[in-house]
């Protein structure tokens, strides 16, 4: 019992490349530029992701729903089961409920949507939880109005970025985690684990720079759309799904030969 | 999705399959094709009892499900898919003795929620009506006083604390029931049941389940369904004895089994006895039992720890040596009897030490000590550093940090007892104990080891050397962060880190680029900038210098030694020059005559000398032949020069398509007129560029 799976990268051309920027040094704007080329067939399919889609599209719900007049019968209207005064705690709960009832059976399931219901129930927790001083104990108001302070587009820029930043370092980690405990231990790259655990926070503040292309658009793109067509649906949010996963793509790139 | 499979359980029709007809796996319980058995039995009474047809159906399917599970491979890592084949596409059709009852919509739904969260594949059933079903058939063969509780016991320390807990701390009658996955077992598990025996008011019951299957069937060793085999296994002995609840007993930890790395997605981390399962287990049995059947953890809220304290306390200390968690069995020896790499070794392991109980779990029964041992490189030292590091982060982190990092922690709340903010913190506080105990652990063990770790006496891949920096001039060891030594850096470097090549251009991050000889010349050039080098005398340069210092490069390697580059007189001229082939056609000719004259002879004689004439003209021919391509061009000598010309310049242009994909200002930078590629090569920045090349350092020193 408790049996937990690892696995390697593969010894392919691509791949040994990552390796071998990890072993050498690398940093992590130049060992994401690696793995995201590696990686990019499978990211190319992002749009087509049935969990990533329904995770995008039931985020973008979720700040219109906070701005019905009966917030939980809104939830309980776009799949998410609550009960009539939902804390938070709850609603991150039957998001992810609501993401595993459209994929049951794992049907359409992949790493990749997994990685972003996942990250979306992080980002839910991490900024609404910020919002509301706390996880736990919030009132139904707290948190409908913390949900409602997306609904902007200042507001749900932040939220979106900070989505796709935590997908985007899942993704990355995902790969790279495969390879850098190789290069652990005395006479190696990282000495230490703390310096292998420096290392994967950099990872993390990259994808959190690269991420930023994001913020730019996705606020603009929520508004307009709300606005033009009374609302956002799984067609619209498999769009911006594509959109922003490319720019990331490319700003992922473009970060190894920009940044210092 | 490709891993797509069809499953023909007993005599069943192949027509009609959804997916996966190709090469279907045929699974036979009885018949004869059987390959797979399943045997329960209590040895201590031979009473044949009957079994409801329904749990009857429940241990069939289950047995099938489990044997399918191991013998449909999950293809591989399949990274560049994100994993695509770890989830298979399952079709199983199957005879019962109740097929309205499991292809009723209810019963199915249910079936099909609870395996596909438990193994993360997707389940297609039919079930078809059995017939002819053998008269013996009888899988249970046990009759015994009816205990109170039936409890799963897998014989690791979790199963174990549970059956102390329930027969030795709260005297109950209790029957454990069992999969004997290995005869290797057999006899630990025989002192932990004379044991329990010793210190239990009532003897618990052994109930062991032994489940054989052809060889060919064991080609995926996850075995996520395991849990399901052992719900319905359980279910049906607690069935028998009139009772409607059975017991896993698993640490909270494991349960919620979070990852402890990003690349275990989904059940990469076992679901066995995660909440939403066992919900699951209990509204299934609920069906099958037709009333309502209860599956409990009772020690979903406590940690490993805790459980090992829990057998201590209850004075059954002298079990845990002969509790088996690891699951690499087949390392396994009757003195070692754990690998001491897998995951359930080091954290059954940390809970030991943290429980104070090492004295009855001898070091010398690892394969590798926790803390001081060698771990070997790939899956061994991955998964210790996932362990420690996750436990060293959660042990500082607040709830939202913890909440903002394990998404998986959220997906579990609506499954427990209470309201989901009680559950939230609860679980919380949990991973937090747990995270303590393991890092106290650490920092005991470094305290008692600090002379060895400073003194760099203990292995380089041991736990305690790769949480503590000993380079570090200090004699109070600490775990550590980096601490690093301010050097300045040069605004433009490349030099050599170790094999690889660093270069840093208008102070921008260092790129490493693998070694290529490309990248020497240019180092080279960049050392001597404003010099202009012809190919050959830049190629004779750089080597002369790798042989020096002894370079060893992928590139390097089967290139023509610097000796090809010093160049003799005749390259770049023709195979055969003016001069010599109007000779040879002029000595062609005269041989022509002579050979006519000597045809017009009589002679005997000039056979011999005809023949030889011909010789000459055969070679004469072969020889203008040579010097002539297939156009009628003359063929000149190979020209050596043109050759390390193109050598030099295509290494470097190479090593430039690198530097391309990585650092785009220094490949705007290193384009003409600042690097020409031409008949001479050079290297001329603008002024104020000046490249440190000096430093031949490496990060492994």
């Amino acid at each position: 019992m408790g049996h937990i799976r690892l696995g390697n990268l593969p010894r392919t051309r691509k791949w040994q490349e990552v390796v071998a920027l990890i072993e050498g040094g690398a940093g992590t704007a130049q060992v994401s530029n690696a793995t995201i080329t590696a990686a990019e067939r499978g990211l190319n399919l992002a749009a087509e992701d049935k969990g990533l889609v329904e995770t995008i599209w039931l985020l973008t719900q979720l700040p219109l729903c906070a701005r019905h007049d009966d917030f939980a019968g809104a939830l309980r209207s776009v799949g998410l089961d609550v009960s009539d005064s939902p804390s938070l705690m709850e609603v991150v709960g039957a998001f992810s409920d609501a993401v595993d009832r459209r994929l049951s059976n794992n049907g359409g399931r992949t790493d990749l949507g997994e990685m972003a219901q996942m990250a979306a129930s992080e980002t839910m927790l991490r900024l609404v939880g910020g919002r509301t001083q706390s996880l736990f104990g919030t009132t139904p108001e707290d948190v409908r109005d913390a949900f409602s302070g997306l609904a902007t587009n200042k507001q749900f820029s932040t939220f979106a970025r900070d989505f796709f930043s935590r997908l985007t370092n899942k993704c990355l980690d995902y790969f790279v985690s495969r390879a850098v405990s190789y290069h652990v231990g005395e006479g190696r790259r990282f000495r230490t684990l703390a310096q292998q655990g420096e290392f994967a926070k950099a990872l993390n503040t990259h994808c959190r720079e690269a991420s930023r292309i994001v913020e730019e658009f996705s606020g603009g793109w929520f508004s307009k759309t709300n606005w033009e067509k009374g609302g956002i649906s799984r067609q619209e949010a498999a769009g911006f799904t594509h959109v922003a996963m490319s720019k990331v793509v490319a700003e992922l790139k473009e970060g190894a030969q920009a940044d210092g | 999705m490709a891993n797509e499979r069809a499953i023909l359980c007993g005599d069943v029709a192949k027509d009609s399959l959804p997916f996966g007809g190709k090469k279907p796996l045929r699974l036979h319980l009885w018949g004869p094709h059987e390959n797979v058995t399943l045997c329960v039995s209590d040895i201590r009474s031979q009473l044949l009892q009957g079994i409801p047809s329904r749990f009857h159906d429940l241990l069939e399917i289950a047995t099938y499900v489990y044997c399918a599970d191991q013998a449909t491979t999950r293809g591989g890592d399949g990274v560049d898919e994100f994993g695509e084949n770890w989830r298979r596409r399952l079709f199983f059709r199957i005879t019962v003795r109740t097929p309205s009852f499991w292809n009723s919509k209810a019963v199915l739904g249910q079936l099909v929620d609870t395996l596909s969260f438990l193994s993360e594949d997707e389940y297609h059933f039919d079930f078809c009506q059995l017939k002819d079903e053998p008269a013996t058939q009888q899988h249970f063969e046990f009759g015994a006083e009816a205990p109170e509780e039936v409890v799963l016991f897998s014989g690791g320390l979790d199963s174990l604390g549970g059956a102390v807990q329930e027969a030795v701390v709260d005297h109950r009658k209790v029957a454990l029931v069992k999969h004997k996955s290995t005869q290797k077992l057999a006899r630990r598990h025989r002192k932990l049941e004379e044991l329990l025996k010793r210190h239990a008011a009532h003897a618990p019951l052994h109930v062991p389940v032994v489940i054989n299957k052809a060889k060919s069937l064991g080609r995926e060793y996850t075995q996520r369904s395991r849990s399901f085999l052992y719900a319905s296994l359980g279910a049906t002995v607690a069935q028998m004895f009139g009772l409607d609840r059975i017991r896993f007993y698993e640490n909270g930890v494991v349960s919620f089994n979070l990852p402890v790395s990003a690349q275990v997605v989904g059940a990469r981390a076992t679901r066995t006895t995660h909440p939403q399962v066992i919900n699951g287990f209990a509204k299934l049995l609920s069906l099958v039992a037709e009333t309502t059947f209860t599956v409990e953890n009772p020690f979903l809220w406590n940690t490993k720890t805790e459980v090992v304290k829990g057998i201590a306390d209850a004075g059954c200390a002298e079990m845990i040596k002969f509790a088996t968690s690891c699951t690499h069995t087949w390392e396994m020896t009757r003195l070692r009897t754990h690998c001491g790499t897998c995951s359930q070794c080091i954290d059954r392991r940390f809970a030991v030490l943290a429980a104070g109980v090492e004295d009855h779990d001898p070091a010398e029964a690892y394969g590798v000590d926790l803390l001081t041992g060698e771990r070997a490189e790939g899956e061994p030292r991955t998964m210790l550093a996932a362990y420690v590091e996750t436990a060293n982060d959660v042990a500082d982190m607040s709830a939202l940090d913890f909440y903002g990092q394990f998404g998986e922690a959220s997906r579990v709340l609506r499954h427990l007892n209470g309201s989901p903010d009680s559950a939230a913190l609860q679980l919380f506080e949990l991973h937090r104990q747990h995270a303590k105990n393991v890092v106290e652990v650490v920092e005991h063990a470094i305290s008692r080891h600090r002379r060895e770790i400073r003194k760099r006496l203990l292995p380089d891949s041991c736990l305690l050397r790769l949480v503590c920096d000993s380079s570090l001039p200090t004699d109070t060891v600490t775990s550590s962060l980096e601490l690093s030594v301010p050097q300045p850096l040069s605004t433009n470097s490349i030099r050599l880190k170790g094999e690889y090549w660093a270069i840093r251009f208008e102070g921008n991050e260092e790129r490493i680029y693998r070694p290529d000889i490309g990248f020497h010349y240019l180092h080279f050039l960049a050392e001597n900038t404003g010099m202009s080098y012809s190919a050959s005398q830049l190629d004779c340069l750089v080597r002369r210098r790798m042989k020096q210092v002894d370079y060893h490069t992928a590139e390097n390697a089967g290139v023509s030694s610097e000796e090809t580059s010093v160049l003799g007189g005749l390259e770049g001229e023709e195979v055969l020059d003016a001069e010599y082939r109007e000779s040879l056609r002029t000595r062609r000719a005269e041989v022509l005559e002579l050979i006519e004259i000597a045809k017009q002879s009589d002679a005997v004689d000039k056979i011999d000398e005809i023949e030889e004439l011909e010789k000459q003209i055969e070679w004469m021919d072969s020889l203008l032949g040579k010097a002539k391509g297939f156009s009628g061009r003359t063929i000149k000598l190979g020209n050596e020069r043109n050759k390390v010309r193109n050598r030099v310049g295509n290494a470097i242009r190479r090593a430039l398509e690198k530097i391309k994909k990585y650092d785009r200002p220094l490949a705007h930078h290193l384009q003409r007129p600042v690097l020409n590629l031409g008949h001479t090569v050079s290297y001329i920045p603008p002024e104020g560029v000046i490249w440190d090349t000096s430093c031949q350092c490496s990060h492994r020193e």
